[in-house]
């Protein structure tokens, strides 16, 4: 793949034990789910990627893995250029003020018994961003940069409302002038009145500083606001992934369909009642055959065989599905 | 239509160390027999207060008064605690916005059924006709909630099945008592969107079968559209909008309720940029007693400051807004 990525995971695979000692060999069933499976994608440079899917889908997982919050089971993670995956904490730390997050609740990401100023300061003097009496006038800026104003430094996070929280989450992020941020739902739990004040700081602050982010969400308006380009995951695969409108407009998986008829506000009249069955149960761990296989509507006798790879379906539009792709090329 | 539900003058008080704050003031609905009414506002307007308040759900340090509260032509605020049990999970009843949290993680969920059917065994006495009745009604209500193998799940324990199926069979378990009122208080926000999907479409389903009446709490203005006859929208402990569903969602008349939609139909048509609304819902203690949307409001003037009150637009649409004093 070219190089204008700034982030590219390749074959990324992350784990997690569940059964442990004599529980895992008595049971003769796999220790191990597997969150996110083998998964390869890239993030341009200064774009805005959002990452669809139901909860549990590993959407989360796979953020915290570029973060190296969690340590991936294989694969790489290209953070421009350079693997990072099996980089050892020592070395990685200078690599983490490049790379920063933003979580859903903004409550109880803040230590209660830290100031607003306080929380701001600690990146700026862990890294020495600036000399220690530029401190509080760094923090100032900070602070009118995502809306807020200097007031707030000598707040406690439980006085401030949701969205100034948020704000503030944004704010701590960008301290360090990060080129990668994963914004993890950021939005979810805002009220709606003021969910667009921060979508729109999200849009101008990626505008104003060219910041590369990997934004996931359940909510598929919020994806389609923000994002260039989308990618669906579902139980830890990465399904499909396309520049947004195409994405929209022509959805290739099944269960991107499936997804996208539900914001459909018109009724378009899909049977996606098909899905009502079992999900896919990571568990189980029986990771043979497509991961949709058990409520995809169209599925043939081979899908139960292995799971689909990622093939191309048109510009930077690829799809994980045995039938889609088949259909593309014989037309 | 009759009036199942007639609520006037609501007001709910927290008795708080730093003095009182009143989270819900002269709230005034109704639910006729049969519909679904929307309680539309975002966390903290007071919807879900407003709903706790009428089933008596408040905790000790909540005060509730009301000028009338008349339920299937009763009037229930002057019940003593142990007449109103009467009512409270037999003709009313409640779903929670967190299944998981609903059930007891110790029991199965046959247990649940056959506590409900207990409690409701003076109305519906067929559900101990025999000894399996209760059971074999459990299973076909899970049936028609979209649990095909409903009877085996009887068996199971909370834990063991997902947030989508735990909510069906939370809605399963409050139709087993063929409530008059069923308040569901956001019973899609922690799931994914196709399961939110078919449960919206579940209800949807459920208010033409069941003859009951829904008051459905929720953020979401898709999901009113999709599911409610009437709504009624609340800001800051106050309705300030109540109307026809399509009457409210096409033409909206508070300018709350403006921006609610707006930012709604805004997303979904993509638009380059969202029309935002200014500001947060104002603080509890610092609240004034003029229009509580006045300092987020694009149209305040003067005038504003005095309490407004709701003002009627055609029958049935009324709005607290001084912008249509003279209508």
């Amino acid at each position: 793949m070219s190089t204008d990525f700034l982030i590219e995971l390749r074959n990324l695979t992350v784990r997690f034990r569940t059964r442990r000692g004599l529980d895992a060999a008595l049971s003769g069933k796999s220790p191990y789910i597997t969150a996110v499976d083998d998964v390869s994608l890239g993030i341009p440079r200064g774009e805005i990627y959002g990452l669809v899917g139901e909860s549990g889908s590993g959407k989360t997982t796979l953020g915290k893995a570029i973060l190296r919050l969690v340590d991936p089971a294989s694969g790489e993670i290209l953070f421009r250029g350079r693997d990072i995956a099996q980089l050892p904490e020592r070395r990685l730390r200078p690599l983490r003020r490049q790379l920063q997050t933003v979580f859903q609740d903004p409550l109880s990401s803040f230590n209660p018994r830290h100031r607003v100023g306080e929380a701001l300061a600690t990146p700026l003097k862990l890294h020495r961003i600036v000399p220690a009496s530029a401190i509080p006038q760094k923090v100032d800026e900070i602070l009118l940069r995502v809306g807020l104003s200097p007031v707030f430094r000598d707040r406690f996070p439980h006085e401030l409302s949701g969205g100034q929280l948020q704000r503030v989450a944004i704010g701590r992020a960008l301290t360090m002038d990060p080129e990668f941020i994963v914004a993890d739902e950021a939005v979810s739990k805002l009220d709606v009145s003021v969910r667009a004040q921060i979508l729109n700081l999200f849009k101008d602050i990626q505008s104003a500083s060219g910041l590369t982010m990997l934004f996931i969400t359940h909510d598929l308006h919020v994806a389609r606001y923000l994002c260039t380009t989308i990618g669906v995951m579902y139980f830890g695969k990465l399904v499909e992934f396309g520049p947004t409108e195409e994405l929209f407009r022509s959805p290739r998986h099944p269960y991107t369909e499936a997804l996208l008829s539900t914001i459909d506000s018109g009724g378009s009249g899909k049977d996606w009642r098909g899905l009502a069955g079992e999900a896919y149960n990571p568990s189980a761990d029986d990771r043979v055959g497509c991961r949709f296989y058990k409520r995809c509507p169209i599925r043939k006798d081979r899908c139960a065989g292995s799971h689909p790879p990622l093939a191309a379906v048109g510009r930077g539009h690829h799809v994980a599905c045995y039938e889609r792709t088949a259909v593309c090329k014989a037309a | 239509m009759s009036n199942l539900l007639e609520v006037r003058g609501l007001q709910t008080t927290f008795q708080l160390r730093g003095g009182a704050i009143k989270v819900v003031e002269g709230v005034d609905f109704d639910v006729r027999s049969g519909e679904v009414l929307g309680l539309i506002g975002e966390s903290g307007s007071g919807k879900t207060v407003t709903c706790m308040s009428i089933l008596r759900l408040l905790p000790e340090h909540a005060s509730v008064k009301a000028d009338h509260l008349v339920f299937e032509g009763r009037e229930i605020a002057t019940l003593d605690e142990s007449e109103f049990r009467g009512l409270r999970g037999r003709r009313m009843a409640m779903i929670f916005q967190d299944p998981v949290g609903s059930f007891n993680p110790v029991k199965t969920i046959g247990w649940h059924f056959r506590h409900v059917s207990r409690r409701v065994s003076d109305s519906r006495p067929e559900l101990f006709r025999d000894r399996g009745a209760w059971k074999r009604e459990a299973a076909a209500l899970l049936r028609r909630v979209g649990i095909p193998h409903g009877k085996d799940i009887l068996g199971s324990y909370p834990h063991q099945l997902s947030g989508g199926m735990l909510q069906r069979a939370l809605v399963a378990l409050v139709l087993q008592m063929r409530p008059a009122l069923i308040v569901a208080d956001e019973p899609t926000t922690n799931l994914d969107n196709i399961v939110e999907h078919q449960i919206v479409e579940l209800f949807r389903g459920l208010k033409d079968e069941f003859q009951s009446s829904f008051i459905f709490i929720t953020h979401d203005m898709s999901i009113a559209a999709k599911l409610c006859d009437r709504i009624a929208v609340m800001y800051a402990g106050q309705i300030v909008e109540v109307g026809r569903a399509e009457d409210v969602l096409n033409d909206p008349k508070h300018p709350y309720s403006q921006g609610l939609v707006r930012t709604a139909t805004e997303l979904a048509a993509r638009v380059e940029r969202l029309q935002e609304i200014p500001g947060e819902l104002p603080n509890w203690r610092s609240m004034t007693g003029g229009c509580r949307f006045k300092p987020r409001c694009p149209h305040g003037r003067a005038g504003c400051e005095s309490p407004q009150p709701m003002r009627r637009l055609t029958q049935g649409r009324e709005v607290r807004c001084l912008q249509h004093e003279a209508s």
